[in-house]
């Protein structure tokens, strides 16, 4: 699944325009998201906070710097973790 | 003043932000207990069913925080949990718990040191929580933890600091801070737990459940002021013979 993620912005400009969709997972549910959106779409599609949010892939952490260039195919399943209260 | 590693705190009481009721009622007694470290957790995320955002009234409230490893049941686990919470929250301080058993929560001591000893040299600050065991503690200092945080009873059980034969072993051996995490129920046990020269105490359900948080906070800060500076002022000892608090004169035998 990580060899599906592309590390590129180059391919953004001129798909970000499409009104296509892609069918992706995050924590193993499908959700719809616009061709062409990268990790940091996912935070502002859905509304998320700026801070408490942490995405990984095939368990790997994501840094935050790399959110904007990694982006999503078809297929992807990727992991979204908030943090919550706990003691 | 309390440091742990690179950090300073005014209050020895650090607190949880679990089972609260709602976020505003967790933002306001933390604010009231004047505790300088909360902890928090990380879970998967249901983009469509989301959360309370607590993490803004923390920061507001100029609270640090310490993200843990809930939820891992091996050093593996702890390990990512780790790396993903100093992601999520952009600290690396964080509160090590492995506890592979959902009904008693006992920290995994094995689990606990090895995953402590890979995140000291991945750069984290961290407190483990682990049981009251002195030798343990002794090894998790030796990898490089910051501070140990042993177990006062099973987590949640409020049942106090049962386990203070081995606190205090571990309090007089210790050269990091020592936090007693769990189990810690009633003001006057965090007071107990401080006499004893604990550093600091990590209180959560019994300030969350209690049926008003915010008074609860306060008496909780109270009764850790008052146990420390009990402690720094130095216990009178203990006897099993009476000793007269005033003098012992014979005027009243002579009435008779």
């Amino acid at each position: 699944m990580n060899s599906s993620l592309q590390i590129s912005e180059s391919q953004c400009s001129d798909v970000h325009s499409s009104s296509k969709k892609i069918v992706i997972a995050i924590n193993d549910a499908p959700q719809q998201v616009p061709l062409g959106s990268n990790l940091q779409s996912i935070i502002d599609q859905f509304s998320l906070a700026d801070t408490g949010y942490v995405f990984a892939i095939n368990n790997q952490v994501v840094p935050r710097s790399e959110w904007n260039s990694t982006m999503l195919i078809e297929g992807d399943n990727i992991s979204l973790f908030q943090a919550i209260a706990g003691g | 003043m309390l440091k742990i590693a690179d950090k300073q705190f005014e209050s020895r009481l650090f607190t949880g932000t679990g089972k609260f009721s709602n976020g505003d009622l967790m933002a306001k007694a933390i604010k009231a207990s004047c505790s300088q470290l909360a902890t928090m957790a990380l879970k998967r995320v249901d983009v469509n069913d989301q959360q309370d955002d607590i993490l803004q009234p923390l920061i507001a409230a100029g609270v640090s925080l310490l993200p843990n490893t809930s939820g891992a049941k091996t050093a593996k686990d702890a390990i990512f949990a780790a790396h993903l919470a100093r992601e999520a929250l952009a600290t690396n301080w964080l509160k090590l718990e492995i506890h592979p058993d959902p009904k008693y929560l006992m920290p995994d001591p094995i689990e606990t040191l090895a995953a402590a000893e890979q995140l000291v040299k991945d750069g984290f600050v961290v407190l483990p929580y682990c049981h009251a065991d002195p030798v343990l503690c002794k090894r998790l200092e030796e990898v490089g933890c910051a501070a140990v945080m042993p177990l006062g009873a099973p987590i949640g059980t409020n049942k106090g600091v049962v386990s203070q034969d081995f606190l205090e072993i571990i309090i007089d051996q210790a050269n990091v801070p020592v936090v007693v995490d769990a189990g810690i129920g009633a003001p006057s046990h965090a007071a107990r737990a401080m006499e004893m020269g604990a550093d600091a105490v990590l209180v959560n359900t019994a300030i969350a459940s209690s049926s008003d948080p915010v008074a609860m906070a306060r008496a909780f800060k109270m009764a850790v002021e008052s146990g420390r500076m009990a402690y720094e002022a130095g216990l009178a000892g203990k006897v099993n013979h009476a000793v007269a608090s005033s003098p012992l004169t014979s005027f009243l035998d002579e009435m008779s």
